[in-house]
């Protein structure tokens, strides 16, 4: 999620509430973090001071696409790949189904405005207290219950600012911990900006799928396989074409695939978001003293 | 520069395209993205080498069934060669990304197997790692077939193992899934009240391991490997119920750079940390 081009959400982006908790706050020239005291001493450490926690969130409804020749709004952009039923029937012949598999592309594009509304919402909080960054992001993903296609995304983290350098256009936000942030910029990096990747493919069985499953010998599911590999491939591509105008890499991705029921449909969609933070090299340097080996007198 | 064909090994264009736009181009500086943590990233550099970038690979497979008898001990050779070849199919779409990046190795293997309620007998089995190359050209850190090294070794570990004057070669593996033979009534009345040995259970258990270490074993030979570091024994049942059990051994084949293998004498500290 490129922070330059927070997306165009309708509306105030803060709530009165969030507003007056910051200005309260500076106000009174005090902040609140959820930094561990480690996390605290490492970006003091490096020549920040923590600003204030801030909050960006959004609930979001997340649009149908039914099935996959584009009844939905967006209609059939994505991958799509068909599996002809290998004893030569055609298409509509009980019994001998052909397979599909095809990418739910409202589906990803929602939860990329989700997701970029609040991070939006995170670095207008983190730009109201005159934050540099923010780091230790967390963002939760949750179904909203009772509401279908109905998801909230939440992102925490603290808000941190180098005394006497002027505020940046846009604050960068980090899912790394304090201490890494400490680590990289002692070594000459920056965290630019989370960045994140979402993808869902959903395969619909054919007939040469069914007869593998339920075959009494070995062989690869090439349907499910391809599937899920392509659905691998585009979140980590959107993430890494997310990250590309903000740094030179991304480090600590995390990625997550699960497979889930499509709707009322019989089919599984896989589900991948990838999740990680760009960084930049501001100075070349290794590391300030070489590595040390240490013999560790704790368990672990 | 690349020795693997891509497509013979089904890596999906997308693949391909994705990697591509990893390379410089023309306005455009290479990008790299990793699974790495700040340690280990910071750690990668400092050994010397750069991340490429995130690859992976994995299959989805359908594992066969196997007739066994209840009371007998036996390997499961469907079974094995199913474990097998998937994840070796896995693997190798992975060392074909790292090979179409022209990458020196990949750090940080780690391989999974996950079961979706996906159908049946079916599980997906996964290899994620970062693709790394030596910031110096003209080092050979490729294997003899001109692969890209692949390692399990954490960011952490790779760095003491070059410090320490040795490369890794591959990632090895050997597996075998083994049927442990249940007990004949006869013989539970004979056994009860008294300690005595379940010759047939240790016999069952112990022949399984070992022939999954030396698969391994077999492999890391293949590689002309000095030694395997970080071995992990693990046994697992997956789906087949209790009586059938997969042992896998899998461990970092190592060659030698250097004839002594010295590190700095470590300081011992105590961690504030938890």
């Amino acid at each position: 999620m490129a922070p330059q081009d927070p997306e165009a959400g309708g509306g105030p982006v803060l709530p009165e509430a969030a507003s007056s908790r910051l200005a309260e706050s500076a106000r009174a020239r005090s902040w609140t973090s959820d930094l561990s005291p480690a996390e605290l001493v490492a970006v003091r450490g490096v020549g920040f001071e923590p600003a204030g926690l801030v909050l960006g969130s959004s609930i979001y409804h997340l649009g149908s696409q039914w099935g996959a020749m584009g009844f939905g709004v967006w209609g059939r952009t994505g991958y799509y790949r068909s599996y002809p039923c290998p004893h030569g029937y055609s298409y509509l012949v009980e019994g001998h189904e052909w397979g599909q598999n095809w990418e739910h592309t409202q589906y990803e594009r929602g939860m990329e405005a989700a997701f970029g509304l609040a991070v939006s919402r995170l670095l207008a909080e983190a730009g109201a207290i005159r934050a540099h960054g923010v780091v230790g992001v967390r963002t939760t993903l949750r179904a909203v219950q009772g509401m279908s296609q109905v998801v909230e995304v939440t992102m925490l983290g603290t808000a941190i600012r180098r005394p006497g350098v002027a505020p940046l256009a846009v604050p960068f936000t980090s899912h790394l911990s304090g201490q890494d942030f400490a680590k990289l910029v002692s070594t000459g990096w920056i965290a630019a900006g989370l960045v994140m990747g979402v993808a869902a493919v959903e395969a619909d069985d054919g007939c040469g799928t069914r007869q593998v499953l339920s075959s009494w010998t070995n062989g690869e599911v090439e349907q499910y396989s391809d599937a899920v590999e392509r659905c691998r491939e585009i979140a980590v591509h959107r993430l890494e074409r997310a990250a590309a105008p903000l740094g030179e890499g991304v480090v600590g991705v995390e990625a997550e695939l699960s497979i889930r029921e499509a709707g009322t449909r019989e089919a599984k969609v896989a589900d991948m978001r990838a999740i990680g933070t760009a960084v930049r090299q501001f100075r070349r340097a290794s590391l300030p003293d070489p590595p040390l080996t240490i013999m560790r007198l704790a368990d672990r | 520069m690349t020795q693997i064909d891509a497509a013979s090994v089904g890596l999906p264009p997308d693949a391909l395209r994705r990697l591509g736009e990893l390379e410089p181009a023309e306005g455009r500086p290479a990008l790299f993205t990793s699974d790495l943590s700040v340690n280990e990233f910071l750690l990668v550099k400092e050994a010397g080498f750069d991340p490429r970038g995130l690859v992976f690979g994995s299959s989805i497979y359908h594992i066969g069934l196997q007739r066994k008898s209840w009371s007998k001990n036996q390997e499961l050779e469907t079974l094995s060669q199913a474990m097998y070849t998937a994840r070796e199919l896995a693997m190798s779409r992975m060392e074909a990304e790292a090979d179409v990046l022209g990458a020196d190795g990949i750090v940080g293997v780690r391989l999974d197997i996950n079961f979706y309620d996906w159908g049946k007998h079916s599980a997906e089995f996964i290899a994620i790692g970062t693709a790394v190359s030596a910031s110096e050209p003209g080092g050979s850190w490729r294997t003899k077939a001109a692969k890209p090294f692949t390692s399990d070794l954490s960011g952490q570990d790779f760095w003491t193992l070059v410090q320490a004057g040795y490369a890794p070669l591959g990632l090895v593996m050997g597996t075998c899934v083994y049927h442990v033979a249940h007990q004949g009534m006869a013989q539970a009345i004979g056994t009860v009240g008294q300690n005595t040995e379940m010759a047939n259970f240790t016999q069952a258990l112990y022949e399984a391991r070992e022939l999954a270490m030396e698969r391994m074993q077999a492999e890391a030979e293949s590689l002309d490997a000095e030694g395997i570091v970080g071995v992990q024994l693990i046994e697992k049942s997956h789906f087949w119920g209790s009586h059938v059990i997969e042992f896998l051994a899998v461990g970092t084949a190592v060659r030698p750079l250097r004839a002594d293998h010295v590190i700095a004498q470590p300081q011992m500290v105590i961690s504030l940390d938890r």
